[in-house]
């Protein structure tokens, strides 16, 4: 075997300085973190909060959060597994149910806040860009949008929740560049576009084409929309029905999971160290006490 | 240890330029190091300080061999780290027989050592020891009352030199403005003996007291402990007055549209904004195509179309 130079020495390997574990896990953007909650310095302390969307195979969870020293600490959250109870079954991670996820969390902490009465929102989502303006009383509620790691390519579903939230009321600063229907030669949004993304328009048009050339794919691909009886044309409606059900009644419900049941152990069950030495002095005054009795008999 | 170098590239150049030195110094950053050896006590009360100063601290994880900062020599290699890193204000833990759980803090002045302190850690509390209302929990970064309680810090040389360096270490951010409704954790130094003082970080409730100001109530969210103090080095007078210095006059902001000359003396310039000489429609009133204007006039005329105002020779 050739020798083969080491170019680092020990003295190298010894003294690295390895980064943060959740940078090093690749979950955290500490660079985008940082800047995300520094508060400037004439804002006095107030607090900065993120509105946090996270996407995984099947749910979208959607919160606002501050920081502080004893960790995060969330204002308010909805998730896409909420959904089915204002009507939304199926398909609770495209575009259409992100719209609706942002929507309820806004409506939620407008609601927590007492501020859901002076700032409505976008009412009927037409897909055109909307700012709140503020009302007399108070300023509408602001938040920074937090993606984390995700790439933040035009048409991303990161975009319907925080489109779902402006609609919804709060003031996340924004441009429209990266909605669904920008329209990059012409540099503008299109708003029909953008409308029909947000009331689940793509997923009803790959509907029609599936159910036209591929049936069986169809059969297979949309079964539970099927088992629904949800058709392509009827889609627009049940988003609508499900907004309005949204702003009608955005609160939390707890969860009315039953406690587990009781399993069954198949083996003892491990002692812990106070308890080992106990076992073990009874055990030892148990011998005592019978080497005595043995001593009496003689 | 490390030779002078002057900057190759124009990055290099402005990050060199940023650590020059100012008239309004930025802020100081905090480094954490580890001795030799540590404790595992130690190893949380500099990970927990780490945790308080997140925004303007660097914390070194790995063992030092060269740092000795009350020793001859060495100091060499913490001037090198304190370089490298722009950090003004250093806390460096070790652990040995006869110092146990020994915490020495430190400024620089010019990256060289300006003065040390050398406490020992007792009875030390983590903040996830302490159990209360989380919302409560102080915000990142936010500015924090600082209490000294005991007549030590007014008596004793060592804890008077201690005051002035924990000051450095935990005062946060340099700030013109403050609203006090946002300030939200107080740190607590109280003076127990000539040479122990109980510290500890607590959130900050105001409270209705019926009263313009407010009742505040203290919920002490940690890290909590007791330093002991030990060595201390205070600085040389002559470099005390020198990094006391400062400048009388504040930076001029800059003069906008003032000149100066030598001959004229100051000249002023008067905005005046871009006059769009080329797309002004000049009048078209040259005298070689009058007659052809007025006979197309005259033709005008005699077509009948009356609804045309007529032009005016000016």
């Amino acid at each position: 075997m050739v020798y083969v130079k080491s170019q680092k020495s020990k003295a190298y390997f010894k003294r690295y300085q390895v980064k943060f574990k959740r940078r090093r896990e690749g979950k955290t953007d500490y660079r985008a973190r940082i800047r995300l909650i520094n508060q400037d310095k004439n804002k006095y302390n107030t607090p900065k909060y993120r509105f946090v969307v996270r996407f995984s195979n099947k749910d979208i969870v959607a919160q606002i959060i501050s920081a502080s020293i004893a960790g995060d600490i969330v204002l308010a959250a909805a998730y896409a597994h909420e959904l089915p109870r204002y009507g939304l079954e199926v398909g609770l991670t495209n575009y259409a149910a992100a719209y609706c996820t942002g929507l309820l969390l806004a409506r939620r902490v407008l609601k927590t806040l007492e501020m859901d009465e002076e700032y409505e929102g976008n009412v009927e989502a037409t897909g055109e860009d909307y700012s709140v303006e503020p009302a007399e009383s108070r300023r509408p509620f602001r938040a920074l949008l937090d993606v984390g790691l995700i790439r933040t390519t035009t048409g991303n579903r990161v975009f319907g929740a925080l489109k779902g939230a402006l609609d919804g009321g709060l003031d996340i600063p924004h441009s429209d560049k990266r909605f669904a229907g920008f329209d990059k030669e012409k540099k503008e949004l299109d708003a029909e576009v953008h409308r029909k993304y947000v009331f689940g328009g793509h997923v009803a048009a790959y509907m029609k084409i599936l159910a036209e050339d591929e049936p069986e794919k169809y059969q297979s691909h949309f079964s539970e929309y099927i088992k629904r009886g949800i058709e392509a044309d009827g889609i627009e409606a049940l988003y609508k029905k499900v907004h309005a059900a949204i702003r009608a009644d955005p609160s939390l419900k707890k969860s009315e999971k039953q406690p587990p049941k009781e399993h069954k152990r198949y083996n003892l069950k491990k002692l812990t160290y106070e308890e080992r030495k106990a076992k073990l002095i009874a055990r030892v005054a148990a011998i005592n006490s019978a080497a005595d009795n043995d001593e009496d008999d003689e | 240890m490390l030779e002078i170098k002057t900057a190759k590239t124009r990055k290099g150049k402005r990050e060199l330029e940023k650590r020059a030195p100012k008239l309004v110094e930025s802020g100081k950053k905090t480094l954490i190091l580890h001795g030799t050896k540590t404790s595992g006590v130690l190893n949380a009360v500099l990970a927990q300080i780490y945790h308080l100063k997140k925004d303007s601290a660097v914390k070194y994880s790995r063992k030092n061999e060269n740092v000795k900062p009350f020793e001859a020599g060495g100091e060499t290699s913490l001037e090198f780290f304190s370089l490298k890193t722009d950090c003004s204000v250093f806390v460096y833990g070790s652990h040995s027989k006869k110092r146990p759980d020994n915490l020495v803090i430190g400024r620089t002045y010019d990256h060289h050592i300006f003065d040390l302190v050398e406490v020992g850690v007792e009875n030390f509390k983590p903040m996830e020891s302490f159990s209360y209302n989380k919302k409560l929990a102080p915000k990142e970064g936010s500015k924090p009352f600082i209490v000294f309680i005991g007549e030590g810090f007014e008596a004793v040389e060592e804890l008077k030199h201690l005051k002035e360096v924990l000051l450095d270490l935990l005062r946060g951010e340099v700030v013109e403005n403050l609203n006090l409704a946002g300030v939200d954790r107080a740190y607590v130094c109280a003076a127990l003996s000539p040479n122990r003082v109980f510290f500890t970080h607590c959130a900050l409730r105001l409270k209705k007291s019926g009263t313009v100001v407010p009742r505040m109530e203290l919920e002490e969210v940690g890290p909590s402990m007791d330093f002991v103090v030990r060595r201390h080095r205070p600085p040389n007078e002559s470099l005390r007055k020198e990094a006391m210095k400062t400048s009388r006059e504040k930076p001029k902001k800059k003069e906008k549209n003032v000149k100066r000359d030598e001959l004229q003396g100051k000249i002023g310039s008067i905005y005046i904004p871009d006059q769009k000489v080329g797309e002004t429609p000049l009048p078209y009133k040259a005298k070689g195509v009058k007659r052809e204007r007025q006979e197309a006039k005259r033709k005008n005329e005699s077509d009948g179309s009356a609804s045309k105002r007529k032009k005016e020779d000016s």
